[in-house]
């Protein structure tokens, strides 16, 4: 033990002799990344896909250690970030939650727009399907049935302030028409649903919804992308089906707390551009279905910007008080 | 490729040597879960997941799988010793099976609940390997008007779990369902009954009430008895260690019930393994002709609901691997581990990976025997647990019951609040209110205004879909029944009274 | 003073009383329909409302007359329990600044000396060998999260 000091001297001198004049920041503790869902959810997925191929590709000096901060619907996880301001050793993984809860949600007193964003790393399409002995071939099949009998058809969703309902709101207002939107807490029950006839339409991330396309039991109407994924190279994008509605992204990335050192976002954004470029991750992307989707800083923050200002008019066509 | 030919084929794969080592590790990791409150199969899996990436997909699945199945078994152990549910699903064993123990009968009663589990759990197994499709597309029949009158007819069992007065009962189970209003309402984003606090926009967490109200508060009721040794008494002599021929012959019809009722609501994606045993519990005391003796220690009481949660774990199987549609947390995690091993479970998994859905298949056979095997000497080695004195029981019990609360999302809100509902439990058995209604609303009540609304919404607000669809009235028409059973029984009572005089 | 069965009866069933009419109340404040179907306040309101005539129903029968058990106090042995939770929640309080180890040795301490009157000895030894084994069992062989306190453990 007595000899720690020593060691810890030396091995101070030897950082301060491989790292230029001015201090460019390197972390000398673990990470923390902090992710709101229970092991095993589906943010919780993906951070630990982000911990995996840092570590399998060696991007890090040092452990990236998952803490999961459960509960409020991501509140708890947002209002830790936010208590940690100035933590140069903290990331959290964000989801659409993260921007859509403060609108609606009067004790969501965290906001993402408190933290230093850093990157957002995917985007997810998504699918809309019916069933296959449906009636529907198109969308605009569906949407002339809508016309037909106003606040009739059905569409299983998650949560109101979801992006499948907000896509829903968007086409009733394209097309001036009506059909209802019924909640289900898990996308098993949504699917399920569809499957039992129970529903009309639903809209789902393919890697959820792959498995009954390819057997048969749903068919595709259109997708949710920019352009046609290769995997559903057959179906047309919505533009392409006849809706010029803007597609309403899902996307998954990294914040950081309030006033992380510039020179600390610098180099976790630099080693998550490595990273979103290893076989690693891609091999990950493949997997779940998801795109490839980059931004540094300013993009993730414009991305943020341009999604909430959406929510805002969306959700107050819909009806939902706007809390802030 | 038939039936036979599959399971052949499954159990040529599940007999390897490292095959039936992965089993043996899955199940003694699951039990071992199951046993000690706060830590679930899912969170389990989840952090077991990564080091599964680079196990052959077969071997992976079986370990995962018998993690899931295993913990079921062992979640009885505390509800019998201690009346504390090791897992969501053992809260109803708690009701009798602690009775059971107070009597001297800890041993039975572990031993019924290790039977029962392996009845069901292989009879689930069973079902699962002749009618998989067939009830997959039973399943999808179920929707919302068929969920809620499932919740009433769960709802209605409140009558039989209402102890001596029924005013009481409900009352207990209205606060029940008011704690499963806490939250966000997931149609509007509306957070109702938070004052205030983000920590409970996800509502309250059921372990941290089952644990508070049960655990706790029998901590605080043993604590009032003055100069006893122990919290409850030894069983003593080879003949109080195992279930007696009388008490296996009483429970034929509870492990058949279990197995039953554990694999259907098992096969439904929108119900659970806790509510799979409270039906599984409300139907044999219905049906019993002593129904007087359950809630004080009666051996069907403990035999039904453990076996509906090991038949449920059979019954989960059937979407997810037929169909891809997890039913809960830890399904959904086995899910997402098949898929990272490539395999893709759905409509097509029998047909394009048969070794792997055959393989696992035939794994649960030899699991639940493992487990029987495993479980029935542990027997008087739990019992022995008793002979700790009650001064020192206690704070283990209340250092167990922190560590289950903490878990759950490690803030210290939710231990604050397991002391709250240990002291409400406390309070409500000492002014005659039952707990396990409360439990039970608590367990139904966010499901069922589910139900309820999402039914009102199909049908555009027209309440004629609860009574026009086959499968709900049929329950619908049972939970009345159910709640017409204590009037007939009255009536007849006095009719003889009167014929007697 | 003891409280008897038909004062707790009483009691218990005016507070409920309150409860379930604050619930009704806030059940009243959200929508009950939209156009979308019921509301968040839909359901509630069922419950609030029973809950309310429940209770009040067990108040007045109470008043009528006493209940089963009548005079008989509720609890004669109820200052132990409290006792005991007391200990709990001290313990609780004391969590964050002395840790999950620490807490739960106070607690074996204030069970056994406090409540039980065991020879101060044994429960000490014990106070020291169950945090002890909990941490063997639960931190070190499963890798459960216990609370931590200012020191760090």
């Amino acid at each position: 033990m007595r000899r720690m000091p020593l060691i810890g001297l030396l091995s101070v001198s030897l950082v301060a002799l491989a790292t230029p004049a001015l201090a460019e920041f390197k972390p000398t503790k673990p990470i923390e990344l902090v992710v709101h869902g229970a092991p095993g959810s589906g943010p919780d997925t993906f951070g630990r896909a982000i911990v995996d191929a840092l570590d399998k590709e060696n991007l890090l000096p040092v452990r990236v250690q998952i803490n999961n901060k459960t509960g409020g619907s991501g509140q708890t996880a947002m209002s830790y970030v936010v208590e940690n301001a100035g933590d140069d050793h903290m990331l959290a993984v964000f989801t659409m939650l993260w921007l859509s809860n403060p609108l609606t949600v009067k004790e969501a007193n965290a906001t993402i727009h408190e933290m230093t964003p850093v990157a957002r790393l995917v985007l997810e399409p998504a699918l809309i399907v019916t069933k296959a002995d449906s009636p529907y071939e198109t969308l605009q099949d569906f949407i002339d049935a809508a016309k037909e009998k106003p606040g009739q058809l059905k569409q299983s969703g998650g949560s109101i302030t979801a992006r499948d309902n907000i896509m829903r709101q968007i086409l009733m207002a394209e097309t001036d028409t009506d059909w209802v939107f019924i909640s289900f807490p898990g996308g098993g029950e949504r699917l399920a649903a569809l499957l039992g006839g129970h529903v009309d339409l639903l809209m789902m991330e393919p890697q959820e919804v792959g498995e009954q396309v390819r057997a048969g039991s749903v068919r595709v109407l259109a997708q949710v992308n920019d352009k046609r994924l290769p995997e559903y190279a057959d179906v047309p994008t919505l533009k392409e089906a006849g809706f010029d509605v803007p597609n309403v992204p899902q996307g998954r990335g990294l914040v950081a707390p309030p006033t992380m050192s510039e020179d600390a976002v610098a180099y976790y954004v630099d080693v998550l551009r490595r990273m979103s470029e290893t076989p690693t991750w891609k091999a990950f992307l493949d997997r779940n279905q998801m795109d490839q989707a980059f931004a540094g800083p300013e993009d993730t923050k414009a991305f943020f910007d341009s999604f909430v200002a959406d929510m805002r008019v969306v959700l107050t066509a819909a009806g939902v008080e706007i809390i802030r | 490729m038939s039936i036979l030919d599959g399971l052949l084929q499954g159990f040529a794969v599940a007999l390897t040597v490292h095959n039936v080592a992965w089993c043996f590790v899955g199940v003694f990791l699951g039990t071992i879960i199951g046993i000690l409150p706060g830590l679930g199969p899912a969170a389990t899996i989840a952090l077991l997941l990564p080091l599964t990436y680079d196990m052959e997909p077969t071997g992976g699945i079986i370990m995962l799988a018998g993690i899931y199945y295993g913990a079921k078994y062992g979640g009885s152990t505390t509800s019998i010793l201690l009346n504390m549910p090791g897992e969501a699903s053992s809260v109803a064993t708690c009701i009798d099976g602690y009775q059971m123990a107070k009597a001297g009968r800890a041993g039975p009663a572990l031993g019924i609940a290790a039977i029962a589990s392996f009845i069901a759990g292989t009879i689930g197994v069973l079902a699962l390997t002749l009618i998989a499709p067939p009830i997959a597309a039973f399943a999808l029949s179920f929707s919302s008007p068929e969920y809620f009158a499932l919740m009433c007819l769960g709802l209605s069992l409140v009558v039989l779990l209402g102890g001596d007065s029924m005013v009481k009962g409900l009352l207990s189970l209205f606060v029940g369902l008011w704690l499963a209003g806490i939250g966000t309402d997931i149609f509007t984003a509306q957070s109702r009954f938070t004052f205030g606090t983000p920590a409970l926009l996800d509502g309250l967490d059921f372990m941290v009430i089952a644990i508070g109200v049960f655990a706790i508060s029998e901590v605080l009721a043993t604590a009032e008895e003055r100069g006893q040794a122990r919290a409850i008494p030894v069983p003593r002599g080879i003949r109080n260690l195992l279930p007696s021929l009388a008490e296996l012959k009483a429970c034929r019809f509870a492990f058949l019930n279990g197995s039953v009722v554990g694999f259907i609501v098992g096969v439904l994606p929108g119900a659970g393994s806790s509510i799979a045993s409270f039906i599984a519990y409300g139907i044999e005391k219905a049906v019993s002709r002593h129904p007087e003796r359950f809630g004080n220690g009666a051996p069907e009481g403990v035999a039904a609901p453990e076996g509906a949660n090991n038949a449920d774990s059979g019954g989960a199987l059937v979407p997810l691997l037929t169909l891809g549609i997890p039913g809960g947390g830890t399904t959904a995690i086995l899910l997402s581990a098949l898929i990272v091993w490539g395999i893709r479970p759905g409509p097509l998994m029998i047909t394009e990976s048969p070794d792997v859905f055959w393989g696992l298949v035939a794994s649960m056979y030899i699991g639940n025997v493992i487990l029987l095997i495993l479980n029935l000497p542990l027997v008087p080695l739990f019992a022995q647990l008793l002979r700790v004195p009650v001064w020192l029981l206690l704070p283990i019990v209340l250092g167990i019951s922190l560590v289950g609360a903490y878990a759950v999302s490690g803030s210290l809100l939710d231990v604050w609040l397991l002391a709250g509902f240990g002291l409400l439990g406390y309070l409500m058995n000492r002014l005659g209110f039952p707990a396990a209604p409360l439990i039970l609303g608590f367990v139904l009540g966010d499901g069922m205004e589910r139900a309820i609304r999402q039914s009102l919404m199909m049908s555009q607000g027209d309440l004629s879909i609860l009574v026009s669809r086959p499968i709900s009235a049929t329950m619908l028409g049972l939970s009345l029944l159910i709640l017409a059973l204590p009037l007939l029984r009255w009536r007849r009572t006095r009719q003889a009274t009167a014929l007697g005089e | 003073m003891t409280v008897t069965r038909t004062d707790a009866d009483r009691i218990a069933g005016l507070l409920l009383a309150g409860l379930g009419a604050f619930i009704t109340a806030t059940a009243l404040e959200w929508d009950l329909m939209t156009d979308a179907g019921p509301g968040p306040g839909f359901f509630p309101l069922f419950y609030g409302i029973a809950m309310t005539v429940l209770s009040l129903g067990l108040v007045l029968q109470r008043f009528a007359g006493p209940s089963e058990g009548g005079d008989a106090p509720v609890a004669p042995e109820a200052r132990r329990a409290l006792a005991v939770w007391s200990i709990l929640v001290g313990g609780i309080l004391l969590l964050p600044v002395l840790g999950f180890p620490v807490v739960l040795g106070l607690l074996t301490l204030g069970v056994g000396f406090g409540v039980y009157r065991r020879p101060f000895g044994a429960v000490a030894l014990a106070a020291v060998l169950v945090p002890a084994g909990f941490v063997v069992i639960f931190s070190l062989a499963l890798g459960v999260d216990l609370p931590t306190g200012w020191l760090g453990f």
